[in-house]
């Protein structure tokens, strides 16, 4: 690492990537746009000096990347959990001119609305550690995992259309959930504007009877404690229901399942003959992108929302999954114990919001991939009860170590297009962690440390292993260093249900 | 011969593989093979359902990108995992492809590995390098 204070600020001189980078305030680091042909903004990537020296090489082409692309506003910009993906890097965030930008599934993710939600308690880890065994086998039970896992709703063709259309909203409607669910998730868990007539027959066909499932990868289920010396805004916490005393509160990472994935595979094909119709280039042709106002861009905006609404109701009927398994475990209705949701966030996914560039106000096309919204306090956006405290985000660890709760500031709506970290960020490769560690060993470690595992597959389990990711402390930090969150608790896992 | 390896380095949060093949059925194959490993451990499955499928594509790299996902495709919408392929191809002024793909619905009983959710075109790459044809393809997990 070298430092060239002459020039004003600190540079780095990066082993893994021959570009010029240097530090335009604490923890935010630039490339200008002399760094990459074609780069129509500079790449800002938040990150403290030791994580920007451990990120990999991936980051730093492809958030370039990024900055090339059509209709970018101020800065291509990736988080401090950003790790090598494909298109976008994880923990990246672009906004485009909503009229003279592009839209791109490489900046979503096939999971569409992959997301967080996490779900609170009054019980606390003394009344639960007596069934936890008894109470993981219940959810590994309800919430099906893994490859193949099929959700226990029956939907036929027209039912599964009005769910994509309406989200959480037919859930609470067909008994999946209490109507006080709604405020409590990004959007109210339904997206306007969702068009299912632009969602192919496949992509309904692969989704159909996955609702209510979790998959697998990084998905989990997760029971997880709240200790009194891991709260770091009491307040906030307790507007969020999070009173601490070790309190159990559950936290679900899955998606849109095989429907998102489906629909985000055939508008890559229908991206790439955009390209050559509206004489398109990329660096990575799994950035592949149509403009925003185009035909093309408007039937994939519409599907998109359809994956992102499918997103919501099924982490929604995963919820009602949970609520029931409590209730079978502590013999008592799920109201009565306090299972409220905190909140529900998507971490992959294109909006429209409006923000001020050049003094002027403009809505733009925001892509989160691998980054969460993180509206501050008196947003309009923010749901009336958390508008005076700003909105929750969840950002989920790895499941050795643990997650966190947190909250979104205005610096992140000026700085960061209302965008923060996701979670803790890879370090290594799944082929990689498969290679260090065995499954089985991983599992005896975690019940060593307390931790009940139930999982599909052992080597899915190996590829999640703590040693595989940032420590999500770090990178928490550094959000709140840089002003664009804060932390308002640690969760530390008891309990956990892989795919 | 047909032959596939994991690339430890490439896209860290997805898993990339590089097959090889004499010709291109055999990089179709290995491609295949690759997935379906990935997927589950096909010696854990047993052939107890078989599907046809017929694809036709502009060039080799089109096919291979379809062909694989169908195998994701038929992974969700039948729940089912796979213990092998057979693959035809023929080179007309299109490409064309015959398969017949062979598994089963999902059992515990089953290696299960990573839940696909699709083939990516990031670093996607076909190409022939005098005696073989190479791919490289990166997974979204």
């Amino acid at each position: 690492m070298g430092c060239d204070c002459g020039l004003g600020y600190l540079a780095m001189k990066l082993e893994h990537t021959h570009m010029k980078i240097h530090e335009v305030s604490t923890n935010i680091w630039e490339i200008p746009v002399t760094e990459k042909e074609g780069m129509q903004v500079p790449a800002r990537i938040y990150a403290s000096p030791k994580i920007l020296e451990e990120m990999d090489s991936g980051v730093f082409e492809q958030i370039t990347n990024v900055a090339c692309l059509s209709g970018i506003q101020r800065y291509a910009i990736c988080m401090p959990d950003g790790h090598w993906g494909y298109g976008f890097p994880i923990g990246g965030v672009a906004a485009f001119d909503q009229h003279h930008g592009i839209i791109s599934p490489g900046g979503i993710g096939f999971d569409i609305n992959c997301g967080m939600r996490l779900i609170r308690t009054n019980l606390t880890y003394d009344e639960v550690q007596p069934k936890l065994e008894q109470l993981m086998s219940e959810l590994f039970r309800q919430v099906p995992a893994g490859v193949g896992g099929k959700g226990f709703l029956q939907l036929n063709k027209s039912e599964f259309i009005h769910l994509v259309s309406d989200g959480v909203d037919w859930c609470i409607a067909n008994g999946y959930g209490w109507p006080q669910d709604r405020e409590r998730i990004e959007e109210g868990g339904h997206l306007a504007g969702a068009d299912p007539s632009k969602v192919s027959d496949k992509a309904i066909k692969r989704g159909i009877h996955q609702i209510g499932t979790l998959g697998s990868g990084n998905h989990y289920l997760e029971v997880q404690v709240v200790a009194d010396d891991r709260i770091f805004d009491r307040q906030a916490a307790e507007t969020f229901g999070l009173f601490g005393k070790n309190q159990v509160v559950i936290m679900v990472h899955s998606g849109s399942r095989g429907f998102g994935h489906q629909v985000a595979t055939d508008f890559l094909c229908v991206f790439e003959k955009a390209m050559r119709k509206y004489d398109l280039k990329v660096k990575d042709r799994q950035l592949a992108c149509a403009p925003f106002t185009s035909s093309e861009g408007q039937d994939y905006f519409g599907a998109m929302l359809c994956a992102a609404n499918a997103a919501f109701a099924n982490r929604q009927v995963i919820t009602h999954r949970i609520r029931e398994s409590f209730r079978t475990i502590f013999q008592k209705p799920p109201e009565s114990l306090g299972m409220e949701i905190v909140y529900d966030v998507a971490h992959n996914i294109a909006k429209v919001e409006p923000y001020t560039i050049n003094g002027k106000r403009k809505d733009l096309v925001v892509h989160r991939k691998g980054a969460t919204r993180a509206f501050g306090p008196g947003h309009p956006d923010v749901c009336p009860r958390y508008r005076k405290t700003g909105q929750p985000i969840i950002c989920g660890g790895s499941m050795e170590t643990g997650s966190y709760l947190l909250v979104g500031t205005e610096k992140a709506v000026t700085d960061t297009f209302g965008s923060t970290m996701h979670g803790s960020g890879r370090t290594m490769s799944r082929t990689a962690a498969k290679k260090k560690i065995k499954g089985a060993d991983l599992r005896r470690r975690m019940e060593k440390h307390g931790i009940v595992i139930k999982s599909v597959s052992l080597s899915s389990l190996a590829e999640e292993a703590g040693m595989a990711y940032k420590d999500i402390s770090d990178i928490a930090e550094t959000v709140e260093q840089c002003g664009i969150t804060k932390k308002v608790a640690e969760l530390r896992p008891i309990g956990n249900i892989k795919g | 011969m047909r032959s596939y390896c994991f690339l430890d380095n490439i896209a860290i949060a997805d898993i990339a593989f590089e097959a090889r093949g004499e010709t291109p059925e055999e990089l179709l194959l290995a491609a295949a093979d690759a997935l379906i490993a990935t997927i589950a451990n096909p010696c854990s499955v047993r052939p107890r359902q078989e599907h046809v499928l017929q694809l036709t594509s502009c060039d080799l790299s089109e096919l291979l990108f379809a062909w694989l996902s169908e195998l994701v495709f038929l992974k969700d919408a039948e729940a089912m995992v796979f213990c092998d392929t057979d693959v035809t191809v023929r080179e007309k002024s299109y490409w064309e492809l015959s398969a017949r793909i062979r598994g089963d619905s999902v059992q515990n009983t089953q290696q299960l590995g990573s839940d696909v959710k699709a083939i990516t075109k990031h670093m996607y790459d076909v190409s022939h390098n005098g005696s073989e044809w190479v791919a490289i393809v990166v997974l979204d997990i």
